[in-house]
């Protein structure tokens, strides 16, 4: 089940995803057990494709948002690293589905293991739900000097995604920042550099390379 | 005895857990420290645990191998200033071997590559039956689960995933085995492989073999879904063999056997054993105390219990029995079966972190069954002879 899960988000086939999620309840378990798999794509298509099933299907997705929660927490035993990812695309797809743990992921912003993953899931929200992630601005400012290219580089992403005011000088040092980063947008995983990041956040068009398909 | 190992840290606390005549973790963990930096700070910090009278772990974020969301719980040190050696001292639950059988090649490697790559100290077994390696840092994960994957072991569960099957000894040791616990074990490892490494449940699920009614890893305890290896003929009797008990010296046939009966259905007249098998509820008394004379019947297979849970701190839980009786033989089909119409159900209808038993005692017994598609039995019971449950649709009744 979950190998053949994997062939159809490898090739985007989110269609019969969907079908065979509400013809067979296996298939929501080999859901969950791809968001584990060591591919950060297929693990960032599978949270797009339970986004798809918030709006087609939210029943079968409900129960299911307090255990990715759940998985968040080392108290939990598990690794719960594809949960950031799936609860931002159902949060975005249908909030009423997601309104209990929609903001339980920023409570790892200290998880280095988790951050990259939560960071994207915050810059998601806050596109749609800008008000909603207000309250982290700061924290994600502090972020844009990190040591790792990653982190700040996806900071920047998601503060531009918020549409963040005020954060001209924290974000200025990227502006000559030549690292480059993937990040997961329009079902593929992109490599863009964090400078490209930091202008489109400040809102400067024009002057970045495109991004390109990684 | 063994000489004490000496450690050059003063432990006046933990020392007092080395007194007395049972083996101690204490004298383990100080050996260890002579050769491992981690253990001698693992010995440093619990004193200071003794002497501050709490415990210094705490919470410090997820850690794993890729592709893998189970296996490995994450801790660390509320200290790590003054045990650095500690800051990072994760717990990894390797798979057993079913029934526990080792040669001494593979325990040595197991033992090198935890020498290698943590604190040395191991747990063998917890109460889940995995092998327990304690202590390791967070960047020796991945070379660890790389060096013991290629040597064929695996990981074992962790949270709200299928946790590592276990099992008694079986049929390889032991006389009393109604189906080979070590086979299945092994089958349902491999075909449930999935959901012990990549959790998706509502919480924890246990699967526990026992190969008779004696119950040896305390399944009816413990696992959510126990499988008591049982007979539905009689006890075979070698009448031969019984004038050798009687000739032991302090054996009582009457007080030690027959008024120990449960159900009274043994007698003895003098020449001949008689039982009524069918009033024997099983208990194996009588088979345990006169083992060369009473074997297992020979139509065996096994009795199926649901939903047990023992936690530490409140709600214990025994099973209920299920299925009265399964034959039990490769390659196991119907069981499985079974359990995948269970986990469908509890997939769906358990809350977040409900094992099955509760979900079961929420909706009700029949209601489950019938859900997952069995007959109402009056076996399905906690005491038969005391407080039957009764099965009736409420419209037929009232006609
Ligand atoms: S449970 Fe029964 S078969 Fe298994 S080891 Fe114990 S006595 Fe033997
Ligand atoms: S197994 Fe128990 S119930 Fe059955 S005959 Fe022996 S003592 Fe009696």
């Amino acid at each position: 089940m979950r190998e053949e899960l994997k062939r159809l988000l490898l090739e985007r086939r989110f269609d019969e995803i969907e079908m065979k999620a509400l013809k067979d309840k296996k298939s929501l378990r080999g859901m969950m057990a791809v968001l584990y798999d060591a591919d950060d794509l297929l693990v960032h298509r599978a949270a797009t494709a339970w986004g798809r099933l918030a709006l087609s299907s939210p029943a079968s997705v409900r129960r299911f948002m307090s255990r990715l929660a759940w998985q968040l927490n080392d108290e939990s035993g598990n690794i719960g690293r594809g949960s950031p990812l799936v609860i931002a695309e159902v949060a975005r797809a249908n909030m009423e589905l997601a309104k209990e743990v929609v903001l339980v992921s920023t409570h790892f912003l200290e998880d280095r293991g988790l951050l990259k993953r939560v960071l994207w899931g915050i810059g998601r929200v806050g596109e749609v739900h800008p008000a909603l992630v207000q309250d982290i601005i700061e924290d994600l400012k502090m972020l844009l000097a990190d040591a790792e290219a990653d982190i700040r580089g996806m900071a920047a992403w998601a503060l531009g995604k918020i549409g963040a005011k005020g954060i001209e000088s924290s974000i200025a040092p990227l502006l000559d920042d030549e690292r480059s980063i993937t990040i997961y947008e329009n079902e593929i995983m992109n490599s863009v550099s964090i400078r490209s990041i930091a202008q489109k956040a400040l809102g400067i068009t024009g002057c970045g390379p495109a991004p390109s398909a990684a | 005895m063994e000489d004490k190992p000496k450690l050059d840290v003063p432990t006046p606390k933990l020392d007092e857990l080395e007194k007395g005549p049972w083996p101690s973790f204490v004298t383990e963990i100080k050996r260890a420290a002579t050769k491992s930096a981690m253990a001698r700070d693992l010995v440093r910090q619990v004193e200071q645990s003794y002497n501050d009278r709490v415990g210094h772990w705490k919470h410090g974020g997820l850690v794993g191998v890729r592709g893998y969301g189970s296996g490995i719980i994450g801790r660390y040190s509320g200290k790590a200033e003054q045990f650095p050696e500690v800051a990072q001292f994760h717990t990894v639950r390797v798979n057993q071997p079913a029934g526990w059988f080792y040669t001494t090649k593979a325990l040595r490697e197991l033992c090198d590559m935890w020498d290698r790559h943590g604190s040395g100290l191991t747990n063998m077994h917890g109460s889940t039956g995995d092998i327990i390696f304690l202590g390791t840092k967070t960047e020796e994960l991945e070379p660890f689960f790389t060096e013991l994957t290629q040597k064929g072991w695996d990981l074992g569960g962790s949270g709200s995933a299928t946790r590592t099957p276990s099992c008694c000894v079986g049929p390889a040791r032991c006389e009393m085995a109604c189906y080979d616990t070590l086979a299945l074990t092994q089958d349902l490892t491999m075909e449930f492989q999935d959901t012990i490494h990549r959790p998706a449940w509502p919480y924890k699920f246990k699967f526990k073999m026992s190969g008779c009614p004696n119950d040896c890893v305390s399944g009816i305890a413990r696992a959510d879904f126990t499988i008591i290896g049982m007979w539905r003929d009689a006890i075979r009797i070698d009448q031969s063999a019984i004038p050798e008990y009687l000739g032991f010296e302090g054996f009582d046939l009457r007080r030690d056997v027959l008024d120990k009966c449960p159900t009274k259905c043994i007698e003895w007249d003098g020449k001949k054993l008689s039982i009524n098998d069918k009033e024997c509820n099983h208990c194996m008394h009588c088979l345990n105390v006169m083992p060369k004379a009473l074997r297992i019947g020979k139509d065996t297979g096994a009795t199926i219990l649901l939903g047990a849970k023992a936690p530490i701190v409140e709600g214990a839980l025994m099973s209920s029995v299920l299925v009265p009786f399964m034959k039990m033989e490769p390659p196991f089909t119907e069981v499985k079966d079974l359990v995948q119409r269970i986990w469908d159900f509890w997939e769906e209808f358990g809350n977040n972190r409900e094992r099955v038993g509760e979900l079961v005692t929420r909706v009700g017994l029949a209601n489950f069954i019938e859900a997952i598609g069995l007959e109402p039995n009056p076996y399905m019971v906690m005491h038969p002879r005391e407080n039957p449950y009764v099965f009736y649709d409420v419209d037929e009744a009232a006609e």
